[in-house]
């Protein structure tokens, strides 16, 4: 059997084979499947044979599950853009703190009691850890109030 | 459809999942691996159901299972056939076996084995090695995406290969 015609498409008996679940060698339902996924015209007569014959029915339906995967695909792209986020600033820090443009850190003090760099560094990473703090239980609010979310009950059972 | 609510996409699965799974079925033979992918078809739609074209939901769905079921496929086919770095390869850059092969063969024979080549890739192997169009130029032509002839070039080009040495070992070439 030719899967395709000489056109390109599909040949009627390929999707015949495929709709009534005759089996077809592994190469050929990779071709078949190449070409559906992006031919319009073999897709529908596809379809339309599937439409007059009798569907399968999956042991396990994804219905429920497919809520719970929903959900933790969700939640990945929050906590991976905070994580994105987070190391934008890390990073921007690190420059400005490299270019030495913190002037924030160094306070105007008399040059007799200028304290020592270790100071200011005690100072400015107190100042950081606060801002973090309080940062992280912003964040913490966020992920304790996502773990109280429950579904509303869905329909169509 | 951008305003479809989580209930109303619940109602599309239960309307559909028998379609999604039998495609998926159809293609694959593999019942887990059906129902993994009837799951990944749902996700799919779900993350993207902003681009569902109103009225052409089963149709939309059908096309993502298709596309499931392919690169399920794909997959597994690579892991057995294709070596590292060989399906994504573009003309020029074969394998030295496949050069050498086709270095051999005269240029008459190797255009009578791409003209016994069957379809899909008769026309894609025409275009890109005879007449030395780039896949993007082939994909025009054909109304193929990209990536299709890509993976129908690297195919046929073994296909080819295959088909020349043994020719080459009979002393025969196909007409």
């Amino acid at each position: 059997m030719e899967p395709f015609r000489t056109d390109g498409h599909l040949t009627d008996e390929t999707l015949a084979a495929l709709a009534r679940g005759r089996e077809l060698d592994e190469l050929t339902r990779l071709e078949a499947a190449e070409h559906l996924a992006f031919c319009d015209a073999c897709l529908q007569r596809y379809t339309d044979l599937l439409a007059t014959a009798p569907l399968l029915v999956p042991a396990h339906s994804c219905r429920e599950s497919l809520w719970v995967r929903v959900r933790r695909r969700t939640l990945r792209l929050v906590t991976s853009r905070y994580a994105t986020a987070a190391a934008a600033v890390a990073l921007a820090l690190t420059v400005v703190w490299g270019s030495g443009r913190l002037d924030f850190v160094r306070l105007p003090i008399p040059p007799e009691d200028r304290p020592s760099v270790s100071e200011g560094l005690q100072r400015w990473s107190a100042r950081w850890s606060d801002s973090l703090d309080s940062a992280m239980s912003g964040f913490n609010d966020f992920f304790s109030g996502l773990g109280r979310w429950t579904p509303p009950p869905q329909g169509g059972n | 459809m951008s305003s479809m609510t989580k209930e109303q996409f619940s109602q599309l699965v239960v309307r559909y999942e028998r379609l999604v799974y039998t495609i998926c079925f159809q293609l694959v033979r593999d019942t887990a691996a059906a129902e993994d992918l009837t799951q990944e078809t749902f996700l799919s739609a779900y993350l993207h159901r902003d681009a569902m074209p109103e009225g052409y939901e089963r149709q939309w769905l059908a096309r993502i299972a298709a596309n499931k079921a392919r690169d399920h496929l794909q997959s597994a086919w690579n892991r057995r056939t294709v070596l590292p770095g060989d399906e994504e390869m573009p003309p020029g850059l074969a394998p030295p076996a496949e050069e050498e092969a086709l270095r051999r063969a005269r240029a008459a024979e190797i255009t009578a084995a791409i003209e016994g080549l069957r379809e899909p890739y008769r026309p894609v192997c025409r275009l890109c090695l005879l007449e030395e169009k780039s896949p993007e130029e082939a994909a025009l032509a054909l109304g193929r995406p990209v990536k299709t002839i890509h993976t129908q070039l690297s195919r046929g080009k073994r296909l080819l290969r295959e088909q020349l040495e043994r020719s080459e070992a009979h002393g025969t070439l196909p007409h």
